[in-house]
């Protein structure tokens, strides 16, 4: 990816307030989250006069009332800055019947904004945003600058810091993302050589399995480990904790891991980018169909970096959604100050993200 | 490969590694009696996860059958197997007559419900992907097993020629290209981030008038032996069909019904399919309603994996017996040591004792109600005399303690003012006392002196729920530690105690680890009725003999429950997942009653008794309260 297409840090902020302040009409996509990073880049641009924000409520079926009402706060608070500008619909994340929709339902709401006016940019806020709905709405915007001059940012902010222990409650049916099929499932690809990159998280080794399972066991599997990370022994307790599942069920040895920085997407798309190239030219001379299937579990930050090298690589996608959440522990209180990690990425199709 | 640790067969890719595993019992079950109208009309197999539903599915598959024939005459244990499919009709001289396909139904097949089109114009969308994947699937499967695809023959039975046409049956690479196509075209609809409105489809639905099920009868190929030919009927096997959207179901469910449909047909779904009423249904085996043209019963036939109600748990010991030597032979520390029998290895444990100290204050207690219900030593040895034989001092001395306190229930409370004393009742004739009741002494001094009470195989097997994954699941913790000790050279054997604290540690961690949806609540309704059950279990004269373990409602108001509400949806997930098994219609008292019976696990985990009957009394409303207020 060329420098001037990502950023992190304080550049961010430099880059929004300067940038939005002259652009043309601006249309803002963001979820309304329980966390307070979910207003830090609404805040950031509430500077610049011509931005619509629209702001989705993911609704699940399993969500303690604690959550609901700090989202319903955030809200508040949002609606107190942006004024008339901002608008909020909600989205179906699992359908009547517990299957999942959410990259469907949001594709479909962001269609309906994209035809509200005419947009110079559009600005995508991964922050409060589960996966299932942010990187269907990516891809989308991705192919939506295709046939038009919009320009599409996307930015993350993330404090790494919890607001008390909240569990996540996965779907038990795996699935390939809304948008993120490839061919996988087409006769071509039936005898394809599958390899399957998945980022280990903590508690979350069932739903791992189930991937794994649902995949029809891949021939290949490439965990990615958080390191450096905060807690340099985070990698090495992730292993420890999933033994049974890498080492037992996937039949896996150490030389298939990969390690990749826990708050840089960049690191994890580099990883991704080199493997693909790495597997491809291999495979190429004994003329075999291989697919590189991506999995984003845990931590939203390495996740970008998977969205990232499935955009470029047309990858396919296969995850578990989140139906609701369980708290372990209170809710913090926590008040929203600068977000530890910030990241900016351009994402049209107007630049080369390779 | 550890089978105790790969748990589901699905994982075993390779038919030769896979076959000596499936244990030949519930095979044999299966394909008694007339099979023929199992691949006559549809028929729909209903269990819960780790049931048999895929290894059944296995089974059939053509590379599985194609593998037995050579794999029969070196491995005495497949069979068995072998002789179940040539009884059933599904090998023919050890060859293979059907050609069996696994589809899965979630997914991509889901999705298609989710397009924005009207709901016919759907169903069509999913009958015709689901034609053309099978016709996909069944040509791979013949050029994986090294057909010569150009060979092969299409055959169809009482179509025009216009239907053979119009699935290009007259050659084989044009009746492939036919299926890619219409795959293909499906597939971009399905895939489009935003697919285009009905208006727009236009030419993307030419393909849509593909019907290959209502014309293929066989494939034929030419046989090694010139002049011969070999010919396989395709069916199509509908895996996880209760991922597909309720009304998606019903539609596959009517059209498969259809008599037109020539090939052989299978419908694999959870026992949750789609709600509670619906599960009940299944496992009442009663037919869904019937839809015109359909008779049911003759056009569709539903069977129950698990037997929940009957739990025949006789013949499921034999079979866990048999998967547990299947499971242990391929580990090698186990075969070089000559050690393959479970069953054998975990009830040679001693039965436990508790220490004196405990036993004394057993006696204490025992001797003060003796004085309080002025019972002499002779009643107390003429009591012993009605006990089941073969229980050791502490339960013999628990047991007398439960006895006791009944006498004490039964006798009437003295006047605080005293009068005369009530002339005593005369003396029964002795009953003997039920073996259930030893079984509540050892589950009372299980929880207040932590006398081990999991331990042998028969209780290993009973906590199984039938399922034969989880009886892998659960063992697997009592095998690792037999292997630990062998690769140290010890001989393998678990005492009693250590058999217990595993298997209760294994449960607890099971249930921790619970993920699926609403398992948070799933577990806190596991957990309000194991505190019901353990207070009734607990109680010092033991009314329901070895205690409770299942919260019973009526079942007038399961009925009635709405299968929307939360209630429902945390039951229907906890019966998915064994954390509950349904018991219904169940008569009691001169009630009909439905029974939540905790799983195997949760029953392991809480320390309650693993017998069927016992529950605790209550209503629907009481236990939605006792959630909220939780």
């Amino acid at each position: 990816m060329m420098q001037t297409d990502f950023l992190s840090g304080d550049d961010v902020a430099e880059f929004v307030a300067h940038y939005f302040s002259s652009a043309g009409a601006t249309l803002f996509i963001g979820n309304i989250g329980f966390g307070p990073d979910v207003l830090h880049f609404p805040f950031l641009l509430s500077k610049a006069s011509n931005v619509d924000y629209r702001f989705m409520v993911e609704l699940r079926p399993s969500v303690p009332e604690a959550i609901i009402e700090m989202a319903k706060a955030r809200e508040v608070e949002l609606a107190q800055v942006l004024g008339t500008s901002m608008q909020v619909e909600q989205v179906a994340i699992i359908a009547d019947d517990g299957a999942a929709v959410a990259g469907r339902s949001a594709c479909s709401q962001v269609h309906q904004w994209l035809q509200d006016r005419q947009y110079t940019d559009v600005v995508l806020d991964a922050t409060g945003m589960s996966r299932g709905t942010c990187f269907p709405i990516a891809k989308q915007l991705r192919e939506w600058s295709a046939g038009s001059s919009t320009r599409i940012h996307l930015l993350i902010a993330d404090s790494a810091v919890p607001i008390g222990s909240v569990r996540s409650i996965s779907s038990d049916r795996a699935d390939w993302m809304h948008g993120f099929h490839g061919s996988v499932e087409t006769d071509e690809y039936a005898k394809a050589l599958r390899l399957w990159v998945v980022q280990l998280a903590e508690q979350h080794g069932g739903s791992m399995q189930t991937l794994f399972k649902e995949l029809g066991t891949p021939d290949e599997v490439c965990p990615i480990i958080p390191f450096p990370s905060e807690n340099p022994r985070r990698g090495d307790d992730l292993l420890f904790e999933l033994r049974s599942f890498w080492l037992d069920e996937w039949g896996e040895t150490p030389l298939s891991l990969i390690h990749a920085h826990e708050s840089d997407p960049m690191d994890v798309y580099r990883s991704i980018s080199a493997m693909h190239h790495a597997r491809q030219e291999a495979l190429q001379g004994a003329g075999l169909p291989s697919l590189t299937i991506l999995s984003p579990i845990g931590r939203r930050l390495p996740g970008i970096g998977m969205l990232l090298a499935a955009l470029e690589f047309d990858l396919p996608m296969f995850y578990l959604e989140t139906v609701g959440y369980e708290l372990v522990s209170d809710l913090l209180a926590a008040t929203q100050g600068i977000p530890k990690h910030r990241w900016y990425f351009r994402l049209d199709t107007h630049v080369d993200i390779s | 490969m550890n089978p105790w640790h790969k748990r589901a067969n699905e994982f075993i890719r390779d038919p030769a590694e896979l076959l000596p595993l499936i244990a030949p019992q519930p095979i044999h079950r299966f394909f008694e009696g007339d099979c023929s109208r199992l691949f006559d009309r549809l028929v729909v197999v209903v269990g819960a996860p780790g049931s048999g539903k895929t290894t059944l599915a296995r089974l059939l598959d053509l590379p599985t059958l194609l593998v037995m024939r050579d794999f029969s005459r070196r491995n005495p244990e497949v069979k068995a197997l072998v002789t179940s499919l040539s009884q059933a009709g599904i090998l023919d001289d050890l060859h293979p007559t059907l050609q069996a396909l696994r589809l899965p139904a979630g997914g991509q097949l889901r999705s298609i419900w989710e397009l924005p089109y009207n709901e016919r114009l759907r169903h069509r969308l999913l009958r015709t992907m689901i034609q053309a994947k099978a016709v996909l699937g069944w040509l791979r499967q013949l050029e994986d097993a090294g057909i010569d695809l150009a060979e092969v023959k299409v055959h169809t039975i009482g179509v025009g020629d216009a239907a053979r046409d119009d699935v290009a049956a007259d050659s084989i690479a044009a009746f492939r290209e036919r299926a890619r196509i219409t795959e293909r075209a499906i597939f971009k609809l399905v895939g489009a981030l935003v697919p285009p409105s009905e208006d727009q489809l236009g030419e993307q639905l030419g393909g849509l008038a593909y019907e290959p099920f209502a014309a293929i009868e066989a494939f034929e190929w030419p046989a090694s032996s010139p002049g011969t030919g070999r010919q396989v009927r395709p069916m199509l096997i509908l895996d996880d069909a209760h991922e597909l959207h309720p009304a998606q179901l019903a539609d596959v469910d009517l059209w498969l019904r259809d008599r037109e449909v020539k090939i052989a047909r299978w419908i694999l779904t959870r026992a949750d399919s789609i709600d509670l009423s619906e599960y009940r249904r299944a496992l009442s085996e009663e037919d869904r309603p019937s839809a015109p043209g359909t008779q049911p019963g003759r056009d569709r036939i539903t069977f129950t994996l698990q037997d929940q109600v009957s739990r025949d748990r006789t013949a499921f010991k034999a079979i866990a017996e048999d998967v547990a030597r299947r499971y242990l032979a391929p580990l090698a520390v186990f075969n070089r040591s000559g050690v393959t029998n479970l069953r054998t290895l975990l009830s040679a444990a001693a039965a436990p004792e508790l220490p004196a100290g405990d036993l004394r204050e057993i006696e204490s207690d025992i001797e003060k109600l003796m004085r309080e219900l002025q019972v002499s030593d002779k009643a107390r040895q003429a009591m012993h005399a009605t006990y089941p034989s073969g229980l050791t001092p502490d339960v013999e001395a628990g047991l007398t303690r439960i006895m006791l306190n009944r006498a004490l229930r039964r006798t009437p409370q003295r006047s605080l003012f005293g009068g005369a004393a009530q002339e005593a009742p005369p003396p029964e004739e002795p009953k003997r006392v039920n073996r259930a009741v030893a079984t509540g002494a050892e589950l009372h001094l299980l929880h207040k002196y932590g006398r081990p009470f999991y331990f042998g195989f028969e209780r290993l097997a009973e906590a199984a729920n039938q399922n034969i994954e989880q009886f892998v699941t659960l063992a697997s913790a009592l095998v690792d530690n037999l292997e630990t000790q062998i690769i140290r050279g010890k001989p393998p054997r678990i005492d009693a105690r250590q058999q217990d604290r595993l298997l209760r540690e294994h449960a607890q961690k099971l249930m921790a680890e619970w993920d699926f949806p609403y398992a948070p609540r799933v577990r806190r309704l596991v957990s309000l009725i194991a505190q019901r059950c353990q207070d009734i279990t607990l109680r010092p004269s033991a009314p329901l003999d070895d205690g409770a373990n299942a919260y019973g409602i009526a079942l007038s108001e399961l009925e009635n429950l709405n299968p929307q509400e939360d209630i429902a949806r945390v039951i229907q997930y906890a019966l998915a997942y064994q954390a509950l098994v349904l018991i219904e219609p169940y008569e009691c008292k001169g009630k009909t009653w439905a029974l939540l019976e905790l799983g195997g696990v949760a029953l392991i985990a809480y320390g309650l008794p693993l017998s069927r009957g016992g529950f605790a009394e209550g209503t629907l409303a009481q236990l939605r309260s006792a959630m909220e207020g939780q």
